[in-house]
């Protein structure tokens, strides 16, 4: 065997072995210990999705010549929503209960909660297999709920 | 040279050779320039190990990644090296290098 093909395999493999243990060691295992990380096949997965789909919605947009955008909105759609909370917010919000105000125009609706303000109050509703589940909603609302 | 029932070739002798200068410098606090002495201890111990589970006719795939591990000690935390090392083995078994 050639001396250059002789030693080919021997640097590929120790470039590839280097490469593996550097993704193993971000990845892998936690802190640079053998401890294996626990959401490892979950943060894998999520990695490529976003990486998969942020290249799909940049193909999408180029296919339909727009900039991508990450809310869906066209600038159309989002203008025509800015301007009807502007129209809103000029009426002035009206307050619905302790630490929320809010407001309406034709099929918009704007809300602002003061989240340090709300006084929560918990409400029990039972699904029809018998199941009981607990919710926190703001105090003074209730029958919206009910 | 045998030691027992045991033969060793020149090369295990002299990793022997360093695993004992390597653990007198540990012990005796004797600066090793860059290195870290426990971290090579380690990687030096698991070289002799290997290196007696190798055949003879191996020595120089052997000798190129001990030389490229040491190397690598001076820049990676020490268990991506001793992963290094490991993944390095498989890989040559797989590429048919040994």
């Amino acid at each position: 065997m050639r001396p250059i093909k002789k030693y080919v395999p021997l640097i590929l493999a120790i470039l590839v072995s280097f490469l593996i243990s550097s993704f193993m060691i971000s990845e892998v295992f936690i802190a640079q210990s053998p401890r294996i990380n626990p959401y490892f096949v979950s943060n894998i997965k999520e990695k490529a999705i976003t990486a998969v789909m942020g290249k799909v919605g940049t193909f999408v947009a180029f296919l339909q010549n727009k900039p991508y955008r990450p809310s869906g909105e066209t600038i159309e759609e989002e203008a025509s929503r800015k301007g009807a909370v502007a129209k809103i917010l000029e009426k002035g919000l009206k307050p619905v209960a302790k630490g929320i105000h809010a407001a309406s125009s034709e099929n918009n609706s704007y809300t602002e909660y003061t989240l340090n303000d709300v006084e929560w109050v918990v409400i029990e509703f039972t699904d029809s297999d018998g199941n009981v589940h607990k919710f926190e909603i703001p105090k003074g609302i209730e029958y919206l709920y009910r | 040279m045998y030691i027992g029932p045991f033969y060793f070739d020149t090369k295990e002798i002299f990793l022997i050779l360093a695993i004992m200068l390597i653990a007198a410098a540990n012990y005796f606090g004797w600066s090793i320039y860059w290195f870290d002495k426990k971290v090579l201890l380690t990687i030096v111990l698991l070289m002799l190990i290997t290196k007696g589970l190798l055949p003879a006719i191996h020595n120089e795939a052997f000798f190129i990644l001990a030389l490229v591990t040491v190397f690598l000690t001076l820049y990676l935390p020490v268990f991506q090296v001793v992963l290094f090392y490991f993944i390095s083995f498989v890989l040559f078994r797989l590429l048919k290098v040994v």
